[in-house]
């Protein structure tokens, strides 16, 4: 982008300002001047991005800038070709106006609406953030290194022109989708069209198979009729014959079903003359049989009998044996009760010679208490008195001294001399000093009085404790007798029950000794009551058979003249069977020979239709072969025009990537270049424009600056770097990012601005002699040759840096 | 085989990679005191570091056109398309950059 002229009315500051840089001749570097206020600051971003943007990087919108309702700014700009911009600016409304003329004078938009201007703005100009990255430094702006990094990446992507590679290549897969479209109906429509014509080569060989086929099969339908007509003719013969055969063939069966009925009434027959016989061969056994019967009823009847009085006597025996049992366990019972008695009783008396012993010695502890109690009244008495006289012990002594008192004064004044009253004062002293031993003796009498109480006291008590035990014990001397009487009684009863006992026992055992042997007795009766009652068994069913006797007599009778006739009717049936009707001829199957003679016509008549079938097939084949040539060659064509959309939707973001592969060394080169032209070799930076993933299997995009600091010695990201070291690493960046933009998008001779941007350094030499204001401005020059630009314009407030330059624009003026 | 630096006040300049920037420097320090010692009044080191990075593909970016950078990548990645392909591919080209 490059100013050649800016009008401002009305606008910031600036209430008419025209300013044509051409006037500037060849100047390259040229500050431009003037107070704070004045509108340096506005007057550039009013010039590039308000005209191009319509919003200011510092000084907000275009619109907020415009101070009458007939503000303007209109500014001449070559951006590859030379655009007139001018917006209209209604300050009371807010509302703008933009039109763009071309070089021609043409407009480059139909309307003056803003919204058409922006849409054309941001086809023919760079984004904003890539203008303040590289061409335009505003005042404070950060630049490139303050950007984010995402930002920072963004910048470089569009520097590139690596978007309008993406979206090339969007383009190119839209526009792949088409012949991929293609490419898959014309396969479809290829699939039918072989599916539906199928093999022409392989249809021409299955059509002469068939036509073989029809041929072979007119030959065997022609045969098959013929040998149907034979057929007919044979049949008609047989027909009589097996007529014939049949009527004799009924006959034969009639006498073989006649022959096997005779056969079995005279089976029938010899049956029931055998079953008589038998009948009549037992008559003996029979008869001797009825004979016997009386006499083995009244053998059995016997035998019962006695097998009954076993069962009584059996009876009778169990019964005593189970009341001798009852009576000897009474007895038992009763027994173990007479003996808890007697042990009883016995407890009772063990402690016979103890209650009698206590019985004679109960009177004596009677008097032994009452002795003690007598003790403790007198010690008790004694205390007491020893106590009265610590009481009253005091009162003596003052009674015994007043008294001495009074007795002295008496004395005296009846005229007792002071020696005679010395010694009566002496005399009460020594009476009291008694009287104080006294009482210091007091104490430990009163003390043993004490003790001698309670030694009698419980002495006392014992003796009461014991005189209680023995009246107690005394007092169970009268219930002796009556536990020796209840012990006599006792132990008589119980020997009674025991002999009682054994009695039962006794009775019990013969009861079960009876039992015994009749039970013996029965079972020695048993088995001859079973033989007896088998024999009687036996005797009665052989006996049940005498009427059968007269009954089998009869029927032989009837059955032997039976039995005559039928092996006659036998014989003469066996004579007829002897001679079978001879075998028919097998019956021809002149119906199998018809549906032969049927199946052979209609195999003819399907191969027939089935040489027209193959015929119809094979034409059509040829025909879609055609069409299917047709569909071949616009499938190849459909092909490789996909494959080129592909290949170039595959290949345009590879070109993407090696350009922002490339601008890391690019850029890197060009940074350090304007550094150490301008700085010396104290910062080197380091630009890397991929990064590996995260997990190490990819490369993406990215915009890292690393700086090395000889100087420090310390190698960081750039922005560790402190505020100085930041705009002159920052500007270098800045300045090599615009050279490569440059570079990349073929713009020629475009103006540099830089608002401010180093009014951070230093006008004074540092440690190692280099001033960074002529430094910085050395850089700029450097990289002004580096981008081919046509001018750089510099604010500044810096009178050395108006001097280094070729040229000066003073603003308020 | 050391310069005549008697009375000389000499800077010494030295470019380097930035993986052996150590060793470099006692090189350096090494050689500016047999400087001194052969007379020089004084010896200034300056270290000016060469950054190494380098790109796979330059060619592309030193392209022009979007097909010599096809035609350049293509190169690198011995794929070159035949004369015919080549053709059709420039015109699609001209139609995406014309759809622009």
């Amino acid at each position: 982008v490059r100013l050649e002229a800016v009008k401002l009315h009305n606008v910031g500051p600036f209430a008419d300002f025209a300013l044509d840089l051409a006037a500037l001749g060849d100047a390259r570097l040229v500050a431009v001047v003037g107070a704070n206020g004045s509108g340096k600051s506005t007057l550039l971003e009013c010039a590039i991005p308000g005209a191009l943007y319509r919003e200011t990087p510092t000084r907000g919108s275009l619109t907020s800038l415009a101070t009458a309702r007939d503000s303007y700014v209109e500014v001449r700009i070559v951006n590859g070709k030379p655009w007139t911009i001018r917006h209209s600016l209604d300050a009371v409304s807010g509302k703008s106006e933009a039109l763009v003329l071309g070089e021609d004078g043409a407009p480059a938009y139909a309307d003056t609406k803003v919204r058409s201007f922006d849409a054309w703005a941001a086809r023919t100009f760079p984004p904003p953030e890539v203008l303040f990255s590289s061409v335009f430094a505003s005042q404070a702006g950060a630049g490139f290194l303050g950007a984010k990094p995402g930002e920072r990446k963004a910048i470089l992507l569009r520097v590139l022109g690596v978007e309008r590679l993406e979206r090339l290549a969007e383009l190119a897969r839209e526009r792949a989708r088409t012949p991929k479209a293609t490419v898959a109906t014309l396969t479809a429509r290829l699939a039918d069209e072989r599916a539906r014509g199928g093999d022409a080569v392989a249809l021409e060989a299955a059509l002469e198979e068939v036509r073989r086929e029809a041929a072979g099969a007119d030959a065997d339908a022609e045969q098959a009729g013929r040998m149907f007509a034979t057929a007919r003719e044979v049949a008609a013969v047989a027909g009589q014959r097996l007529r014939e055969y049949e009527a004799a063939e009924r006959g034969y069966r009639a006498a073989e079903q006649a022959r096997g009925e005779a056969a079995r009434a005279l089976l029938d027959l010899e049956n029931r003359a055998a079953e008589a016989r038998d009948v009549l061969a037992f008559r003996g056994i029979i008869e001797a049989a009825v004979a016997c019967l009386p006499v083995l009823l009244q053998e059995r009847g016997s035998l019962v009998e006695a097998m009954a009085e076993h069962d009584r006597a059996i009876l009778d025996a169990e019964r005593d044996a189970r009341e001798a049992e009852r009576d000897r366990i009474g007895a038992e019972q009763d027994r173990a009760a007479a003996e808890r008695r007697a042990l009883a009783a016995q407890e009772a008396l063990a402690r016979a010679d103890a209650i009698e012993a206590a019985a004679r010695c109960v009177t004596g502890l009677r008097r032994d208490v009452a002795a003690a109690e007598a003790e403790v009244a007198a010690a008790e008495s004694a205390l007491e008195d020893l106590r009265g006289r610590r009481v009253s012990g005091a009162e003596e002594r003052i009674g015994g001294l007043r008294a001495g008192l009074a007795e002295i004064r008496d004395s005296v004044a009846a005229g007792l001399t002071g020696d005679q009253a010395g010694e009566m004062a002496t005399d009460a002293l020594a009476t009291d000093d008694d009287a104080v031993r006294s009482a210091a003796e007091l104490p430990e009498a009163v003390m043993l009085a004490a003790a001698r109480v309670q030694r009698s006291r419980e002495r006392s008590a014992k003796a009461g404790t014991a005189r209680r035990e023995a009246e107690a014990l005394a007092a169970l001397a009268d219930r002796l007798a009556a536990d020796r009487a209840a012990l006599a009684e006792a132990e008589a009863e119980g020997a009674a029950l025991l002999d009682r006992a054994t009695q039962a026992a006794r009775r019990r055992d013969a009861a079960q000794d009876r039992a015994s042997v009749a039970r013996g007795a029965r079972a020695d009766t048993e088995l001859p009551l079973a033989a007896a009652q088998s024999a009687l068994a036996t005797a009665e069913r052989t006996a049940a058979r005498a009427p059968a006797l007269e009954r089998a007599a009869a029927r032989l009778g009837e059955i032997e003249p039976r039995i005559t006739q039928a092996r006659a009717e036998i014989m003469r049936l066996d004579e007829v069977l002897a001679s079978r009707p001879s075998a028919p001829p097998e019956p021809t199957d002149v119906a199998a020979f018809e549906r032969a003679a049927n199946v052979a016509a209609a195999t003819a008549r399907q191969v027939s239709q089935a040489v027209a079938v193959a015929e119809a097939r094979l034409a059509g084949a040829r025909e879609s072969s055609e069409r299917a040539a047709l569909l071949e060659t616009e499938l190849s064509a459909a092909e490789l025009d996909l494959a080129d959309w592909t290949r170039l939707a595959a290949d345009i973001p590879g070109v993407a990537a090696a350009e922002i592969d490339s601008a890391g060394p690019e850029l890197t080169e060009l940074a350090n270049d304007l550094l150490h032209h301008g700085f010396g070799p104290r910062f080197t930076v380091t630009i890397d424009t991929q990064r590996l993933s995260a997990d190490g299997k990819k490369m993406l995009e990215a915009c890292e600056v690393t700086v090395t600091d000889t100087k420090l010695g310390r190698v960081a990201p750039a922005v560790t770097l402190s505020g100085g070291e930041m705009v002159i690493v920052s500007e270098a960046i800045s300045l090599a990012l615009t050279t490569l933009a440059c570079r990349r998008s073929g713009v020629e001779r475009p103006d540099l601005i830089r608002d401010e941007s180093g009014a951070a350094l230093s006008t004074v030499p540092g440690e190692d002699g280099v001033v960074a204001t002529r430094a910085y401005i050395s850089m700029l020059r450097r990289a002004a040759d580096q981008i081919g630009a046509n001018r750089v314009l510099i604010v500044s407030h810096n009178p050395e840096v108006w001097d280094l330059c070729d040229a000066r624009i003073e603003v308020g003026k | 085989m050391l310069p005549d630096v008697r009375g000389a006040e000499v800077r010494l300049r030295v470019r380097v990679a930035p993986d052996q920037r150590d060793s470099a420097r006692r090189a350096a320090q090494e050689y500016a005191e047999q400087l001194r010692s052969a007379g020089a009044i004084s010896v200034k080191v300056e270290e000016q570091v060469v950054s190494t990075t380098r790109a796979r593909t330059p060619e592309v970016a030193r392209a022009s056109t979007l097909i010599d950078k096809l035609d350049a990548l293509w190169l690198a990645r011995r794929d070159v398309p035949s004369p015919e392909r080549r053709d059709a591919l420039v015109s699609k080209i001209a139609f995406l950059e014309g759809q622009q």
